[in-house]
């Protein structure tokens, strides 16, 4: 076993070695972002990064002089990639939890997510038979909203099935597809639905209190998190703001 | 469905870019993977005990252990416990590497077990060095019997590529998932993965097959 | 007048797997341009003894000397050295597969003692003529028949100009009709002057050839002496048993 772990430790060395020219380059800060998370952060037609937080950190990053680049990074693991300086900070619609405070450190909130639950257009459903009901909840993996439902509805003995995506969008197909009857999903994202076409409609709020949204930092990197912060206060203070916030169907 | 081919048509080149990066994430592990998967599999046949006992090992641990829990391990347990700075891109093709070293030795192994004893006779005899004689008798038998098991391996490598895109490696299917999120054209986008998956194995298998033509010594069927 | 020194002295040669004795303290000794033959039944420990002079197996005791040197099996490199002076040949010929006879020939010669290939070259296809395989340099092993790849067996020893070759039965994987090229490339080897141990059942083949025969059983040497005494009038009852049993002991020349 030993052996083993030695065996890797040298490969990695090599690799290191053989690699090590391409990342003398000058350092660009990492914003990870989930890619499937319209309208904060997705792909564009051409393949680059877009969305309300893409575009919000470009003009924070120009305004507090440095150089971003957006990584897609898989949700479940954002958090871990930071820790692991994968990336240098999270700007994608990234809710504040307790759990995550503990993890990171949050900038002033900049949107205020409501969460609600949405079901097919055709469908009479409503929150409380969603609740008490017997049926299939989607959600996305890793959120704040898989997290509240786990811990608030299903520990307390509520009776439906909780199903979790990889992303807000398939929970959305599954829907369609009648594999679940309700996701839970911000209004952000429920509207940008609907915009697109998608034959769902908005049930209700179903108890979780609504979320503070904000970019994450790793704890001990002050200086960033002090950029961020005040790069973020300045936008808000623009009428560039109020200009993305509508441009991205945010109220 | 016009919805579906328009998004299709707009992805189309991102896609094919993503397909681009499973392929030389899978070129660069079938390529890693034998420089590793050689000397362990000379080690287990030609080894001493201590050797063989300790690639076996190598063997049966990255064997054992599914690729997404691996990728995780490597990626966000031991290169950020070394703090050092790897890529996703480098990681996955590490890992899919050290995999696939593995299989590799074992199909070398076998290919190396299964030419005559007499050749080695014969080669010593001449006065070859045992690492000559290894190195050009058995070796260039056993490779050529070996790479229909690479065809084999190229096409597992490719799909497993696939799962690099938990990393966030940039490859067809995370991209397939970036426009579909985009799109909700989610049917039409995993077809066009899939198919640009198909052309991707038959292509390499093909590729095999050439090479394995190409090596083809007149009627050396073993 | 003092005996030379022997080409070959193999002295007490011991092996066993296992409890199984395969040999049993066997000595002999071959002079320059002698050919000696090996004769008796198999499991006699005939092919151990070839394959154990050169180290192919290793012997569990015994000594081995070229030309009055004692070879130690465990320097690597003067046992690669020892075995490029000694020809060997086997029952199932061992081409390398995957080379052509050209290529099977030449590699020793490149490999080995480090020639230019063009004078590889030339001196593999010298060696292929000698045998009678011209025409067949570009063929590989399978495209070959048994007399033919035992043919380029014995140009691929050759070309490394051994002081001494050892031929463990060559012609008893061959069908009848092809065992005569073989055995009249080997004559010809012995009418100039190449030093030779052969293991055969072709008893009359033997007779020609031989200036010694030694029978061997359970791994010793029972009887050893002119092909003549050995054939028509050995000592031994085991010996003219084995003879008479084996094709009627061939004709006398």
């Amino acid at each position: 076993m030993k052996n083993g772990l030695r065996c890797l430790v040298v490969v990695l060395m090599a690799v290191m070695v053989i690699s090590g020219g391409a990342f003398a380059a000058e350092k660009t800060l990492i914003n990870g972002i989930d890619a499937n998370y319209p309208p904060y952060s997705f792909i564009d037609k051409t393949g680059k990064p877009d969305g309300l937080d893409v575009m919000a950190v470009n003009w924070i990053a120009k305004e507090m002089g440095f150089k971003v680049k957006h990584q897609p990074t898989e949700w479940a693991a954002i958090i871990p990639s930071l820790k692991a300086k994968k990336i240098d900070f999270i700007a994608s619609g990234m809710s504040v939890t307790p759990e995550r405070k503990e993890q990171v450190n949050f900038t002033v909130s900049y949107y205020q997510t409501v969460m609600v639950l949405v079901a097919k257009d055709i469908s009479a459903l409503t929150v409380d038979q969603a609740i008490n009901g017997n049926l299939k909840w989607g959600v996305q993996r890793g959120t704040s909203e898989a997290k509240w439902i786990e811990d608030n509805l299903l520990k307390k003995g509520k009776a439906f099935k909780l199903q979790q995506y990889d992303s807000a969008p398939l929970a959305m197909e599954d829907i369609l597809n009648g594999r679940i009857d309700v996701a839970a999903v911000s209004t952000t994202s429920a509207e940008e639905f609907m915009l697109k076409g998608m034959a769902i409609r908005i049930i209700g709020k179903y108890g979780q209190p609504d979320d503070e949204t904000a970019y994450a930092v790793r704890k001990e990197d002050t200086e960033l998190y002090n950029k961020l912060n005040d790069g973020l206060k300045k936008l808000m203070a623009t009428p560039y703001w109020q200009e993305l916030k509508h441009q991205y169907g945010l109220r | 469905m016009s919805q579906g081919m328009t998004a299709i048509q707009e992805g189309f080149w991102y896609l094919l870019e993503g397909a681009w990066v499973n392929l030389i994430v899978v070129v660069g592990a079938l390529i890693f993977g034998f420089l590793l998967g050689l000397p362990l599999a000379l080690g287990q046949v030609y080894g001493g005990k201590i050797l063989r006992r300790v690639f076996a090992v190598y063997v049966w641990f990255f064997r054992g252990i599914p690729l997404l829990v691996f990728l995780f391990l490597f990626y966000f347990g031991l290169v950020a416990w070394l703090d050092i700075n790897l890529s996703a891109f480098t990681v996955a093709v590490i890992v899919l590497g050290l995999i696939s070293a593995a299989y590799q030795s074992q199909t070398l192994r076998g290919a190396l077990l299964s030419i005559p004893e007499g050749q080695m006779k014969a080669a010593r005899a001449l006065g070859m060095s045992d690492f000559q004689a290894i190195f050009r008798v058995i070796l260039p038998q056993s490779i050529r019997l070996s790479i229909p098991g690479w065809s084999n391996e190229y096409a597992i490598l490719l799909k497993d590529s696939a799962v690099t895109y938990a990393l966030g490696v940039s490859e067809l299917m995370s991209r397939t998932n970036h426009v579909a999120s985009r799109t909700y054209q989610h049917l039409y986008l995993y077809i066009t993965a899939g198919i640009l998956f198909m052309i991707l194995t038959y292509a390499g298998t093909r590729l095999m097959g050439m090479l394995q033509k190409r090596l083809t010594v007149p009627g050396y069927t073993r | 007048m003092p005996s030379p020194t022997p080409v070959l002295a193999v002295e007490n040669i011991t092996k066993t797997y296992g409890i199984r004795t395969i040999l049993d303290g066997v000595s002999l000794s071959i002079n320059r341009g002698e050919i000696k033959v090996l004769i008796g039944p198999s499991g006699a420990g005939k092919s151990t003894l070839l394959q154990s002079i050169n180290f192919l197996i290793q012997p569990d005791s015994g000594t081995v000397a070229l030309e009055g040197q004692t070879i130690n099996p465990h320097d690597k490199k003067a046992l690669c050295a020892y075995r490029q002076q000694v020809g060997m040949i086997f029952q199932d010929f061992n081409l390398f597969d995957h080379l052509t006879a050209l290529g099977n020939v030449e590699i020793g010669l490149i490999r080995v003692k480090h020639m230019i290939k063009n004078e590889a070259r030339d001196r593999a296809v010298t060696e292929l003529e000698r045998v009678g395989l011209k025409q067949h340099t570009a063929h590989y092993p399978a495209q070959l028949s048994g007399g033919q790849k035992q043919r380029v067996s014995i140009a691929r020893a050759l070309a490394m100009e051994p002081k001494v070759m050892l031929l463990d039965e060559p012609t008893s994987a061959l069908d009848p009709e092809l065992i005569g090229e073989v055995h009249s490339v080997i004559s010809k080897l012995g009418e100039a002057g190449m030093t030779m141990m052969l293991a055969t059942h072709q008893i009359g083949f033997a007779r020609h050839l031989a200036h010694e025969m030694i029978f061997m059983e359970n791994g010793r040497i029972v009887e050893q002496g002119p092909p003549d005494v050995i054939l028509d009038g050995a000592a031994r009852q085991r010996t003219r048993e084995f003879c008479s049993r084996i094709s009627g002991a061939g004709e006398k020349r």
